[in-house]
């Protein structure tokens, strides 16, 4: 049986911890931009790197930024801006209108760095680990190869933002490789009992 | 090591920018970093707002301060979208070329054990070596990258003389061949013009004869010599004879003087001297040119022509110029399907000679429109175009200074406007007494 792999019950309380702390999350974020921001149900599966080639097919649609974390789980989150909406957000957000491209990098970095941000502290928080998140980066997944991945497996902790009163949305999904996997495993059967 | 005091100089002493901020943006630490390089001492600083001593950056400053307090996560600047965030001068001050420091920015949130955020830090990293390497890097590969294009740019225009080259010698042993036919064909159609004159004068002649003949045998009043007479003509057809020798005598002459005047305008045509520069006749040059070349046209279309009364002569390559009508009437022949017109104009517009070429045929779609002038672009049939006629003549055109115009829509026809300079900048200059 893989190692990797998560049970029924953890992926529950996985889920259910994410859950909480999406809130939260989305309510702060609301707070500071002033406007409704909806979440979805945060889901969760397992990726392979064929899995993660597909998500990067998008590229025009949207912008992908990564960050990594370090701590007591490691691995990156990955962000995928919408290119839709962009420009009524950053307007929400203060900035000068209209964007030239390195503010837009600026937003679409400001953007990663907030949601990746509120994501991964909501699932360490409750499961009471401690990561640290690097800087974001952009990221042109075009000029990267799925075969360069020394990885089998990826967990892939996946929520979506939208914004109702005008069209936007992102994807921010959490990918940890197999050694965090265990850990986290560990820790959720701890919380589970 | 729990020793305060220990971290505090730490802090200090830390070889990266940390400055920490209350929620109501009032600096309650500077550290050695910010001191060094601003000259402000954290004295200076203790209790105002970080807003007011960087108004500048003030909104941006206030905006990540104010996210991290509400989000309770990191945020970042990174050096690239924002390289100078405080005005410190450059790490290095004597070697450098940069002399603001590039900066990343990081803004840590400081909570208590409730959770919520008490203070913000901001720190900032020195990264002017790693920027000032980046920027190399990225001028380097600016410099390859216009090296390349210009290496692009030369090998099409190293194509482009060599397709000229390749159509101006298939031109010039056409020009060889043209010449070496017309010199032969000179001196023949010359002694048969000649002859033929003769001969209508002498056939002229012979007519009157016979006829006076005739009239004489009939006034003599011998009818045995008149019977005779009327027989002998009636079986040499006699009558017939004498009107038809006379249509067909005007008739080889008239074909006589065409040939000589193709010959004269192949010679013209095919002159040896083909890239000089002397003052021609445009309009002359047009129609020797419509002389070689009408023929292969002449039943289907219907040549219409406007040439403006005392148009001047241009400096110019004429035989040059020839080629180019040659190749637009040509071109204009074929795109007429069935039958059709083609109107040739030349006229003056201010300081331009404008020669146009219109047909009334099937015109040339917008997607083609923009590769006309390529080298090797044809719409023909493989083998029945070169696809160099066109590139080839707006290269001409250009060296006269000049420039081609096309107007075309499908199903309606071309024009193609060739626009020649009144006063070339190759034209030598008159000099006063002459």
């Amino acid at each position: 049986m893989n190692q990797t792999l998560l049970s029924e019950d953890q992926r529950d309380a996985l889920q259910e911890m994410m859950n909480i702390s999406m809130g939260q999350a989305a309510r702060s974020l609301a707070q500071l931009i002033d406007t409704q921001i909806t979440l979805s149900i945060p889901t969760i599966s397992e990726a392979s790197p064929s899995d993660l080639a597909e998500i990067f097919s998008f590229g025009k649609v949207t912008w992908y930024a990564r960050q990594s974390f370090l701590g007591q789980i490691k691995g990156e989150v990955l962000s995928l801006i919408g290119k839709n909406g962009c420009e009524a957000l950053a307007e929400l957000m203060d900035y000068d209108m209209p964007l030239t491209e390195v503010q837009t990098q600026e937003l679409i970095l400001e953007l990663t760095n907030i949601l990746s941000g509120a994501c991964l502290s909501g699932l360490s928080s409750q499961l009471e680990l401690k990561t640290n998140l690097n800087m974001p980066t952009l990221f042109n997944p075009s000029a990267s190869e799925k075969s360069v991945y020394s990885w089998s497996t990826a967990l892939l902790v996946e929520v979506t933002f939208s914004i109702e009163s005008f069209s936007f949305n992102a994807r921010v999904m959490i990918c940890m490789e197999e050694n965090s996997i265990l850990t986290l495993k560990k820790s959720l059967d701890v919380l589970v009992g | 090591m729990h020793n305060p005091e220990l971290l505090e100089s730490l802090l200090r002493k830390l070889p990266m920018g940390a400055c920490i901020v209350d929620a109501q943006y009032q600096i309650v630490f500077w550290n050695d970093f910010f001191s060094d390089r601003l000259d402000l001492q954290e004295t200076d600083v203790i209790g105002k707002s970080i807003l007011e001593i960087f108004p500048e950056q003030a909104r941006f400053l206030k905006k990540k301060i104010h996210s991290v307090f509400i989000l309770k996560n990191e945020s970042f600047s990174y050096w690239e979208q924002r390289p100078h965030i405080f005005e410190f001068q450059s790490s290095r001050p004597i070697t450098g070329e940069e002399t603001l420091m590039y900066q990343n920015m990081e803004v840590l949130p400081l909570m208590d054990e409730q959770q919520e955020v008490q203070y913000v830090c901001i720190t900032i990293q020195d990264v002017t070596a790693q920027a000032s390497y980046y920027s190399d890097l990225s001028k380097a590969a600016e410099e390859l990258d216009k090296e390349h294009k210009e290496q692009a740019r030369l090998i099409r225009k190293l194509e482009e003389a060599k397709t000229q080259l390749v159509q101006s010698e298939k031109m010039a042993s056409i020009g060889q061949l043209a010449a070496g036919v017309a010199h032969e064909i000179n001196s023949p159609i010359g002694f048969i013009y000649s002859n033929l004159q003769s001969l209508q004068d002498y056939a002229e002649k012979l007519i009157k004869v016979g006829t006076f003949a005739a009239k004489l045998i009939d006034k003599s009043g011998e009818m045995k010599f008149k019977r005779l007479k009327n027989d002998f003509y009636e079986r040499a057809e006699f009558d017939y004879i004498k009107e038809d020798i006379v249509d067909l005598i005007s008739e080889s002459l008239d074909g006589a003087v065409r040939v000589k005047e193709i010959v004269k305008s192949l010679k013209e045509f095919s002159h040896s001297d083909t890239n000089e520069w002397a003052v021609s006749d445009v309009v002359e040059g047009i129609e020797s040119t419509l002389k070689i070349i009408n023929s292969q046209f002449k039943y289907k279309v219907e040549l219409v022509k406007d040439y403006q009364e005392g148009i001047p002569p241009l400096y110019c390559m004429v035989m040059q110029l020839n080629q180019v009508f040659m190749n637009l009437i040509l071109n204009a022949a074929q795109a007429i399907e069935g039958s059709g017109h083609i109107y040739i104009r030349v006229y003056t517009d201010g300081d331009w000679q404008k020669v146009s070429i219109r047909d009334t045929g099937q015109g040339i779609s917008p997607s083609n429109l923009s590769k006309i002038f390529d080298p090797f672009f044809t719409t023909k049939p493989v083998g029945s175009g070169t696809g160099l006629g066109l590139s080839l003549s707006y290269n001409i055109i250009k060296n006269h200074g000049g420039n081609i115009d096309v107007n075309s829509t499908v199903g309606k026809g071309t024009e193609f406007i060739v626009s020649l300079p009144h006063k070339s900048a190759n034209e030598p200059t008159e000099s006063p007494e002459s």
